[in-house]
C-alpha cells in the first residue's frame, strides 16, 4: 500500500504542481463564462411580445399554461386595450383551421410568423387541438373567430426568458463537457504514462522495485486525485452560479435543475459513486489499450478512438434523458438501465408507461426510471394530462399526435 | 565463496527466437563481475531474468542466496536499464525522492541522499531542472544516482557508461570502485571491453544465447595465452631467428616453450633486457570467442 501512495503521489504531484495545470483549470471556466456571457448578449431585438385576444376567454387557460411551462414566451393576461383591437394588428396567427378564422371583423390578414417564439406559438397551438377541445368545453366553434394575435417591440419579458434559457444552455454543456474531461481525459493520461515508461525503460527499473499491480493502482488513484482537483476546479463556479440561478428562481433549464439538485446529499452520493465507478472504467480500459501498444507514437490514434468512444455514451443517451449529465453518469458509472428507462421523451408522452414513470415518479425513480433529477413537478406537467393547476374546466392541452382515446 | 547471483541451467525462449539455452553463470559476491558478448547474446535477458522481469522456462535462479522476492530486489539490488531510466517530466531531485522512497527510505533520509548523490554526480546545479531539460549524459548519471541511492549489496548495471563523456566515465568508474570497497557486487553489462577489463574481476562471455565462458580475467588470458614471447636483447638475433621469430615495433616476437626459450638465449650468451609473455586482452579473447563458430 506504502507503494501505491508514493506512487500516487508521484502521479498527482507531476500534473497538479505545475503552472500549466493550474492556467489550463482557472482558464476554462473564465472562457465558459466569456461564452455565456457572448452568447447572452448576442442576438437581441428580433423577439417580441405576444399578446393573445380571446374575449371568450376559452382558451386563455390552456395557452398560458403551455407558454408558462415552455418559458419560451411570457403571457400578459388582462382585457386587451379596447380601442387597440382591430388596429395595431401586424400579423395574425394561423389557429386550427385557417377556414375558421376568415370572416372575423378583426383579421386583418394571415402570414407566417417570422420569429423562432412565433414558431414555437404556431407549433404549440398544433396540441390544441380546436374540434376535440371545443367538443370537451361545450363551447361552440364561432368563438374562435375571435382569436387574434398581436405583436409589440420587445419590452425586456421575452428576452430574460431568453437569456435564462441561453445561459442554463451554456452551463449545462460546460458541466458535461466538465464531466466528461474529468471522466475520460484523466483516463486518456494513463495511457500516456505508461507508455513512456515502457519507452524509457522505466518500467524496467520500476517493476524490479515493486509490483505491476502496484503501479498500475498508484497511476489510478493518483491520476484520480488530478481529476478530482480538476472536477472541482471546474465545477465549483458552475456549481455556484447554479444554485445561485436557482435560488433566484431560474429553474427552468434542465442542466441547472442537475446543479441544484447535486446539493443534496442523495443525489450527491450516487452521482460521486457514479463518477468514481465511470473513471475506473475507462482507466482500465486505457490501461489495457496502454499495455497492448508498443510505443507513444501509437498513443495519439488510440487515445484518439478512446476519445470518441466516451463520446458514443453521451451522444446515444441525450435524448433518452431529461439531463444529459445524468445519462452520462448513468452510463460512465455503469449503472443498469432501469426498465423504465425512456428511449424518446415523446413517444411514451402521456401513455401507460409515462403515467407509470409519473406514478413511480419519486426521487429514486428519478434515478432509476428516466433520470428525472428532482423533477417530479415538471414530469407532472410533461407527461400526464390535466394535472396544470388553474387549468379550471377550460380546453387543455393534450398530446402531440392526437390524444384521442385519452381520458 | 558467498553468490551474489546464480542462475543454473536456465532457458528462455520468445516465441520461435531461444534467447539463453542452458545459461548458468555464478557471480560471486564482492567484486565486479562483467558480462560480456555481442549483441543479442543474451546479457540483458540474463539480468531480466535474474532481476524477476522475466521468468525463465526453465532453470534456476537465486539472487543474493535467495529465490528471488520482491522485498529483496527492492531493498538489496539496484538496477540500471540500458534505456536512460528517468521521469524526464520530474525535477532530478524529486526523481531521485522518489525513487528513494519506493526503495524504502524515509522521507528525510530520500531527501538527504538525493542532495548528496546530486553533488556525486555533479548535479547539485540542476536539482530543480526538469530531467527533460539535461542533456543525455546527464540523465544518464541521474539514472546511475537511481540505481545506487539505496546503498544496494548488488548493483546491476546495464551499459551504465552509455552516453557519458570520458570524465563522467572515470566518474562512474570510481563510483563501482566505492561499491566494490563496501562490500557490494557489481555486474556490468557492456560492450565497451576496455571499461570490463578494467573494473571486472570476473567475467563471463555470453554469445549465441549460451555461456561461451567463465572466470577471473587473468585466468581467461592465461587459457587463451597461445605461447607468444616479446623479447628485448642486445647483441645478434641469429638465434631468435632461428627460433622463428619476427621483429617487430617494440623488440620481437616469438612463440614457443618459455624454458626452451630461455635456455637457447643463455646458450647464444644473449643478454635480454625483456622476456615477456604476450597474453591476450580480453578484447582478444572476446573476439576470438565470438567469431568462431
Amino acid at each position: 500500500m506504502r507503494d501505491v501512495l508514493i506512487i500516487a503521489w508521484r502521479e498527482f504531484s507531476v500534473r497538479v504542481f505545475r503552472w500549466t495545470f493550474w492556467l489550463v483549470a482557472l482558464g476554462v471556466p473564465v472562457l465558459a463564462l466569456l461564452m455565456a456571457l457572448g452568447l447572452a448578449a448576442g442576438e437581441r431585438g428580433d423577439l417580441r411580445t405576444v399578446a393573445v385576444v380571446d374575449s371568450a376567454g376559452e382558451l386563455d387557460g390552456a395557452l398560458v399554461d403551455y407558454f408558462e411551462e415552455s418559458a419560451l414566451i411570457r403571457i400578459e393576461r388582462g382585457e386587451p386595450e379596447p380601442e387597440r383591437v382591430g388596429e395595431e394588428i401586424s400579423g395574425v396567427l394561423r389557429l386550427g383551421r385557417e377556414t375558421r378564422s376568415e370572416g372575423s371583423a378583426v383579421v386583418q390578414g394571415a402570414r407566417p410568423l417570422p420569429t423562432a417564439h412565433a414558431r414555437a406559438l404556431e407549433e404549440a397551438v398544433q396540441y390544441v387541438l380546436i374540434d376535440e377541445a371545443l367538443a370537451s368545453s361545450g363551447v361552440s366553434g364561432d368563438v374562435l373567430l375571435g382569436v387574434q394575435v398581436e405583436f409589440e417591440d420587445l419590452q425586456g419579458q421575452v428576452d430574460e426568458t431568453d437569456l435564462e434559457m441561453r445561459v442554463g444552455a451554456v452551463i449545462g454543456a460546460t458541466g458535461l463537457m466538465i464531466l466528461w474531461m474529468v471522466l475520460a481525459g484523466q483516463p486518456l493520461q494513463v495511457v500516456l504514462s505508461v507508455l513512456e515508461e515502457k519507452e524509457s525503460g522505466l518500467v524496467e527499473a520500476l517493476l524490479g522495485i515493486t509490483s505491476a499491480r502496484a503501479l498500475l493502482m498508484g497511476k489510478i488513484l493518483g491520476l484520480g486525485g488530478v481529476a478530482v482537483v480538476q472536477g472541482c476546479l471546474w465545477g465549483s463556479p458552475f456549481l455556484v452560479l447554479s444554485v445561485l440561478a436557482t435560488s433566484e428562481g431560474i429553474d427552468d433549464p434542465e442542466a441547472l435543475e442537475f446543479f441544484g439538485a447535486l446539493p443534496g446529499p442523495d443525489v450527491a452520493v450516487v452521482f460521486g459513486v457514479a463518477l468514481v465507478l465511470g473513471y475506473l472504467s475507462f482507466t482500465l480500459i486505457a490501461a489495457v489499450v496502454a499495455s497492448l501498444l508498443p510505443s507513444k507514437q501509437h498513443a495519439d490514434g488510440a487515445n484518439m478512438v478512446l476519445m470518441v468512444l466516451s463520446f458514443v455514451p453521451i451522444a446515444v443517451g441525450l435524448p433518452a434523458t431529461n439531463n444529459p449529465m445524468a445519462l452520462s453518469a448513468r452510463v460512465f458509472g455503469l449503472i443498469p438501465p432501469s426498465p423504465l428507462s425512456c428511449p424518446s421523451r415523446d413517444t411514451h408522452r402521456g401513455d401507460r408507461w409515462g403515467r407509470l414513470c409519473w406514478a413511480l415518479g419519486s426521487r429514486r425513480c428519478s434515478w432509476w426510471g428516466c433520470y428525472g433529477w428532482r423533477t417530479g413537478y415538471s414530469w407532472r406537467r410533461r407527461w400526464v394530462p390535466g394535472s396544470q393547476s388553474g387549468a379550471g374546466g377550460g380546453p387543455r392541452l393534450l398530446p402531440r399526435g392526437g390524444g384521442r382515446g385519452m381520458s | 565463496m558467498r553468490s551474489a547471483l546464480t542462475l543454473r541451467g536456465v532457458d528462455r525462449s520468445f516465441g520461435e527466437h531461444r534467447a539463453l539455452c542452458d545459461v548458468s553463470i555464478d557471480v560471486h559476491a564482492g567484486g565486479v563481475h562483467a558480462l560480456l558478448g555481442p549483441n543479442g547474446s543474451g546479457k540483458s535477458t540474463s539480468l531480466r531474468i535474474a532481476l524477476g522481469l522475466l521468468k525463465p522456462d526453465r532453470g534456476e535462479v537465486r539472487l543474493l542466496g535467495e529465490v528471488p522476492s520482491g522485498r529483496t530486489r527492492k531493498l538489496r539490488v539496484g538496477y540500471l536499464p540500458e534505456q536512460r531510466s528517468v521521469y524526464v517530466e520530474m525535477r532530478c531531485r524529486d526523481h531521485l525522492v522518489f525513487i528513494g522512497r519506493m526503495r524504502g527510505l524515509d522521507r528525510a533520509e530520500a531527501r538527504r541522499r538525493a542532495d548528496q548523490w546530486l553533488d556525486t554526480m555533479g548535479l547539485s546545479e540542476r536539482a530543480r531542472a526538469y530531467a527533460k531539460e539535461l542533456s543525455k549524459g546527464m540523465q544518464q548519471k541521474l539514472a546511475i544516482a537511481s540505481a545506487l541511492l539505496h546503498e544496494p549489496e548488488l548493483v546491476i548495471l546495464d551499459e551504465p557508461f552509455n552516453g557519458l563523456d570520458p570524465v563522467a566515465q572515470g566518474l562512474l568508474e570510481g563510483l563501482v570502485d566505492a561499491c566494490t570497497e563496501r562490500g557490494a557486487t557489481v555486474i556490468l553489462c557492456t560492450h565497451l571491453i576496455e571499461h570490463a577489463e578494467r573494473l571486472a574481476d570476473r567475467v563471463t562471455l555470453l554469445a549465441q544465447s549460451r555461456v561461451l565462458a567463465e572466470d577471473s580475467i587473468v585466468a581467461l588470458r592465461q587459457a587463451a595465452f597461445a605461447g607468444w614471447y616479446e623479447v628485448d636483447f642486445e647483441g645478434s638475433a641469429e638465434w631468435i631467428a632461428g627460433l622463428g621469430g619476427h621483429k617487430t615495433e617494440t623488440g620481437w616476437a616469438v612463440q614457443g616453450d618459455g624454458k626452451l626459450l630461455l635456455g637457447r638465449a643463455v646458450e647464444h650468451d644473449v643478454a635480454l633486457s625483456r622476456f615477456e609473455a604476450m597474453l591476450p586482452s580480453l578484447r582478444q579473447i572476446v573476439v576470438e570467442h565470438t567469431e568462431s563458430p
